[in-house]
């Protein structure tokens, strides 16, 4: 029924397998929708957000989601200012997954604000002085720079191609790709680190206040680091669920592992930098704001959550490092899911434990509690990039690789 | 976010924030510009081409 629409050589699964499919991620987004409804209409009072957290799941899932969707810019930027041509046959992979994770964010910062359409007020009436004025943007600028980056592979659709202008315009977006592509990196580097940064300068939470450099604490390059560690992992188990959903093999078994390598090398970065700045933390900034490191952790949020996210930055390093053990999926997958986990472990650790951790004498040390209708938005938001990654495979040439592969 | 909305101050938090931002539009802006451009010269030369390859034809 699609078949003309199919990249040519590449075999699909039948249109109606395809579809049944789509229909259940639509369901997932129709969850969302009916959740969303509910927020905007009767207001944030259906969720757990509350005065003691301001912060709830959806910037959970937002961090997580922007820190994993680092891939696009980090490959990006090798691809094509470093020169590392082996990473081009994944290139539109990991900048479809940048465009979900940065669109998906975006959707859902939408109804967390409660109020989108004054959304402009924050570009409008800017503070200069704040972290997620930064933050806002550079999310919003790059996720333009994504659509601008995605668009050559749309257009390269077999149908579209044969346009001539729409031929000879994607042909020349890919020529002039590395200024988009340096421009992404630049603009990425900031919105990770402000992330990062807006946690950091909270001087009146001790869990998450860090020292740092000039007007940056450590908790900006840390979490600029962690993104480039977690990016590229999360798209190298992107395409290798989708190599083994498909039953196809889309790149050469030298592109995953040169990913895990990349993984690998920043997430050692990462685990040295995290472990003495913890250690530091724990030891000298904590106990001067008059604070232990167990009066941070108390049920559900105990000392294991510390141990968990640290354990998680160091073990994989031995596997992506690793030639041989990275060259094998029995490894290679569980390191990278683990790398990922504790990327997302940090996240929620900062974004709800901060906010539990009371700092005023007569507070309460409170876990935060979503409910359904932040799921439903959650859970929306992986339905949207399960459509749009379904859509983008089957129908657009995302892996160049794959007709010689196969 | 402008210089003409009541809240803008010329200090180095504006100069630092929205100055670069304004360069990255503006880097982003003119590329995609370019881009533009050059696909309606593109597709110019390649009609210019078609047409002198038929008058070729007709001599």
């Amino acid at each position: 029924m699609d078949r003309s629409l199919i990249p040519d050589g590449c075999r699909r699964c039948s249109p109606a397998v395809f579809f049944i499919f789509q229909a259940l991620w639509m369901g997932l987004v129709g969850f969302g929708i009916l959740g969303a409804t509910l927020c905007l209409g009767l207001g944030l009072n259906q969720t757990g957000l509350n005065d003691y957290f301001g912060f709830g799941i959806w910037i959970v899932f937002d961090l997580a989601i922007i820190a994993l969707g680092a891939g696009a810019f980090s490959t990006g930027f090798l691809a094509y200012v470093v020169g590392k041509k082996e990473l081009k046959p994944m290139i539109n992979a990991a900048v479809i997954i940048g465009f979900i994770c940065y669109s998906g964010a975006v959707g859902m910062l939408g109804i967390d604000v409660g109020q989108p359409i004054r959304g402009w007020f924050g570009f409008w009436h800017a503070n200069v002085h704040s972290m997620l004025t930064e933050v806002m943007f550079c999310i919003t600028t790059y996720l333009a720079v994504l659509v601008i980056e995605y668009l050559p592979n749309i257009l390269e659709n077999r149908k579209l191609d044969k346009i001539p202008a729409v031929h000879a315009f994607s042909h020349n977006l890919h020529e002039i790709m590395v200024v988009f592509a340096a421009t992404g990196a630049f603009l990425s580097m900031f919105h990770q680190g402000s992330l990062g940064g807006l946690y950091g300068v909270m001087y009146a939470r001790p869990f998450a206040a860090r020292t740092g450099i000039l007007i940056w604490p450590w908790t900006f390059f840390l979490f600029i680091i962690s993104a480039v560690a977690s990016g590229p992992a999360f798209t190298m188990f992107c395409i290798w669920l989708t190599q083994k959903i498909s039953g196809r093999q889309l790149v050469k078994r030298e592109v995953l592992s040169l990913l895990a390598k990349i993984a690998g090398n920043v997430l050692l970065v990462y685990a040295v930098l995290k472990l003495i700045d913890t250690y530091y933390w724990a030891t000298v900034v904590a106990p001067s704001a008059g604070f232990t490191l167990l009066q941070f952790y108390k049920a559900p949020y105990g000392i294991h959550l510390l141990v968990i996210e640290l354990a998680c930055a160091v073990l994989p390093v031995f596997v992506l490092l690793n030639p041989k053990l990275r060259d094998k999926d029995a490894w290679l997958i569980p390191a990278a899911l683990i790398d990922i986990a504790g990327i997302c472990l940090n996240r929620f650790v900062f974004t709800v434990q901060t906010s539990a951790v009371p700092v005023l004498p007569f507070d309460k040390y409170i876990p935060y509690h979503a409910t359904w209708q932040e799921w439903s938005i959650a859970i929306a938001m992986i339905g949207y990039g399960l459509l749009i990654y379904s859509f983008s495979y089957r129908y657009l040439p995302v892996f160049p690789q794959e007709r010689e592969l196969n | 976010m402008f210089p003409w909305v009541f809240e803008w101050d010329w200090e180095i938090g504006h100069y630092c924030l929205l100055g670069a931002w304004y360069c990255v539009c503006t880097v982003v802006g003119v590329t995609l510009l370019y881009t533009i451009l050059k696909t309606a010269s593109d597709l110019r030369n390649k009609r210019d081409r078609a047409g002198h390859g038929d008058d070729h034809g007709h001599h």
